[in-house]
Parts: C-alpha cells; sequence; structure tokens
C-alpha cells in the first residue's frame, strides 16, 4: 500500500529536518514529501542540502493552498493513503501505523488524529478547548457525526479522498470546514487516539487576536458548507 | 452655467481618452474598460443635457435631481466592487491551481533528471566494465544534462 506523508513547511528550519527523521525511524514504510509554502527562512536550503524531498512553491499559498498540492502531488503519484503530518514537531510519526490500520480495517474514508479520545499528551490551552469544542458541536449540529478534534491537521485519506480533496480544497483554517464537505458527500470519517507535543520552536498559526476572525470564518464556511448539494 | 458643462465634457473627454489609451498600450483589458467607457459616455450625456436628469428624479419621486444622479452613481460603484471582488476571488484560485502546478512539475523535472542521471551514470559503469580506460564517465554525463538544460532555458 504506497503511503504519503504530506509535510506542510512555512519558517520550519528548525523543525523539519527532525520531523523527516522521526517518519523514516517510526513510520519507514510511508514515503513523504515537504511542501515548502514560500518560507522567509532556510527551510528550502536546508532541504537541499539535506536532499529532502519537497515541493517548493514560489508564492505562499498559506496552510490551505500548501496541503492542497500534496494531496495533488498524492493523485498524481498514485499513493492509496496520504497523511497530513505538521512539520513543527507537533505530531508523532509512531502513530502513523495505527492510523492507518484503523483506515483500512474499518474501511474509513478519513481518520483523524486525535488528542481528546484518551486526553493524553499536550491538550492545548483552555481557551483553544472551548473553541474546538464549540466545533465539534456544531459539526454535529449540522452533520450528526462526533468529531471529538475538528482542528486536529494529523489526518489521514484515503485514495477517493485524495482525489476530492486535490480538486477541491478550503484555503484558509481548511480543517474543520474539509471534515464537514467529506460528511456531507457521505464519506466515513473516524477518529484514532494520538499524542501530541507542545511545539518546540515557532509559533501557532493562529495568535489571539485572529481567533475571532477564525471562529466567525470557520462558522460560516461550515454553515454554508451545509447549504452546498452533491 | 455652459462654462461648468464644457469643463465637465472636457474632463470626461480626456478621461475616455485615457482609457482608450490604456487599452491601447495593453496596460488594460478592453472588458475591464467598457464599463467606465459606458458610464463617461453616460455622463456626457447628462452633462449635454441636464433635463434629462429631472426626467430621472420625476419617474423615480425623488424630489432634487442632483440626488437622483447620487443614487445612480452610487449604484454603479457598488455594481463595480462587487464584479471587481468577484473577479479578484476567480484570479486567487486560479493564481493557486498555477502555483500548485508550477511546483508539482518543478519536482517532476528534479525527479526525471536525477532518475536520468542515475541510469546514465549506469551504463557508463558498465561501458567502463568494458574498456575500463575512461575516468570521466559520470562527470561527462552530468555536463550533458546541464547543458540541455541551458538550451531549454535559452529557448524559453
Amino acid at each position: 500500500m504506497k503511503s504519503l506523508v504530506m509535510i506542510p513547511a512555512y519558517n520550519e528550519e528548525q523543525n523539519i529536518e527532525k520531523t523527516v527523521q522521526d517518519i523514516q525511524k517510526n513510520a519507514p514504510d510511508f514515503d513523504y514529501i515537504i511542501i515548502n509554502d514560500c518560507s522567509q527562512d532556510h527551510t528550502l536550503e536546508l532541504c537541499a542540502q539535506k536532499g529532502l524531498h519537497v515541493l517548493n512553491l514560489p508564492v505562499n499559498l498559506g496552510i490551505g493552498g500548501a496541503v492542497q498540492t500534496g494531496y495533488r502531488y498524492a493523485a498524481q503519484n498514485g499513493y492509496d493513503v496520504a497523511v497530513q503530518f505538521d512539520g513543527d514537531g507537533q505530531h508523532d510519526a509512531a502513530y502513523l501505523a495505527d492510523m492507518r490500520k484503523k483506515l483500512v480495517d474499518e474501511e474509513l474514508d478519513m481518520v483523524i488524529g486525535s488528542r481528546f479520545l484518551l486526553h493524553e499528551g499536550f491538550q492545548s490551552s483552555g481557551a483553544r478547548r472551548m473553541g474546538i469544542r464549540y466545533f465539534t458541536g456544531l459539526i454535529r449540529f449540522s452533520t450528526g457525526k462526533k468529531i471529538t478534534d475538528p482542528t486536529s491537521g494529523m489526518r489521514m485519506a484515503n485514495r477517493s479522498v485524495i482525489e476530492t480533496f486535490a480538486e477541491n480544497y478550503p484555503k484558509d483554517y481548511p480543517e474543520p470546514e474539509s471534515v464537514v464537505c467529506l460528511l456531507r458527500r457521505g464519506r466515513r470519517v473516524g477518529e484514532a487516539p494520538v499524542k501530541m507535543r507542545e511545539r518546540e520552536n515557532g509559533k501557532s498559526s493562529i495568535s489571539f487576536t485572529k481567533s475571532i476572525y477564525y471562529m466567525c470564518k470557520v462558522t460560516f464556511a461550515i454553515l454554508i458548507e451545509n447549504m452546498r448539494r452533491y | 452655467m455652459w462654462k461648468l458643462q464644457m469643463i465637465g465634457a472636457a474632463i470626461l473627454l480626456l478621461g475616455m481618452l485615457y482609457i482608450v489609451r490604456l487599452v491601447r498600450k495593453r496596460k488594460m483589458e478592453l472588458k475591464y474598460a467598457l464599463p467606465w467607457l459606458a458610464v463617461s459616455f453616460a455622463a456626457l450625456i447628462v452633462d449635454c443635457f441636464p433635463k434629462l436628469l429631472s426626467v430621472l428624479a420625476d419617474l423615480l419621486g425623488i424630489a432634487t435631481p442632483v440626488n437622483a444622479l447620487y443614487l445612480v452613481a452610487f449604484l454603479f460603484s457598488v455594481c463595480l466592487l462587487f464584479a471587481l471582488t468577484v473577479i479578484v476571488s476567480r484570479q486567487s484560485e486560479r493564481i493557486k491551481q498555477l502555483v500548485q502546478s508550477a511546483a508539482l512539475s518543478e519536482e517532476r523535472v528534479k525527479r526525471l533528471e536525477a532518475e536520468l542521471m542515475g541510469k546514465a551514470c549506469d551504463m557508463e559503469k558498465e561501458m567502463q566494465g568494458k574498456e575500463t580506460a575512461e575516468s570521466a564517465g559520470c562527470m561527462r554525463d552530468m555536463q550533458a544534462a546541464d547543458d540541455t538544460e541551458g538550451m531549454k532555458n535559452e529557448r524559453t
């Protein structure tokens, strides 16, 4: 089964090599591809120097556009499974095999790595957890499905979802919206327990002031997604 | 009264000429210039026949003609802004797709290049196995690959 880890990276020169080593050591039968989203630091030079596989975006597209590039790569190169994996050291490659097992055994279309099934590892700050719970409620309300960690950036897709996302993927703040998009299309989404680490270097892409905009935008996105017909 | 109308007409004509000039120099697409030319032309007609405004105001039930003018101008501005927002959204989607395709192609070219170089090196080694003498080997192939790349760049 051809499997790909997609690592979107923006200014991750301090973390990217460790992330790749983690994958090579703990998920050796996964290929990986870094998507350098026009980093301002030396991420690209570092990748070239260490011979890491990289897709280089000549213009900054933001997280959604970067991740979609990964899905397009997976679609073009015949991958059966593709998983999003943060380049900042938050995610742990040791869980990838379990996630894939769940995806295959339970015939799911997507498996999300959830921090809140076992309540182990870094649980995010109180305010963030409130926001996440709000989205859980909103998704449950609109689709009837309980997703405990809808903002998790660690998510694994099968071939059909790879093709869907290669064609259509939200641009910014894509995580909750894309889950709703799949559920609305009648795809099967499940969750697997994972532990996440607190990021070592760099800042989260969502600052406190942006979070209000984030909540509003994603809420509207989910509502509009519910008005689409498939 | 006449003086103001003349000045207005002059400004409008100059504006239209400027738009046409931009289109001629390909700095503005005709498609996007047309609404501006149309509204300039309409303004020119109103400038020449101000009575038209009074007729319009009467039709719409607006007390003063100038308010009818403001209303029409405001509606035009809003429509144009809205159209531009739609256009920007479409452009941004297209740019995204192009950027992704460029990145995917670049990676593919590099991967195929590396594969080709590897094959060339293998062949060279086989040849060396038979002839033994040559040591320049792979370097020559890499040089050849660089040359073809240079030619491609020149062509584009």
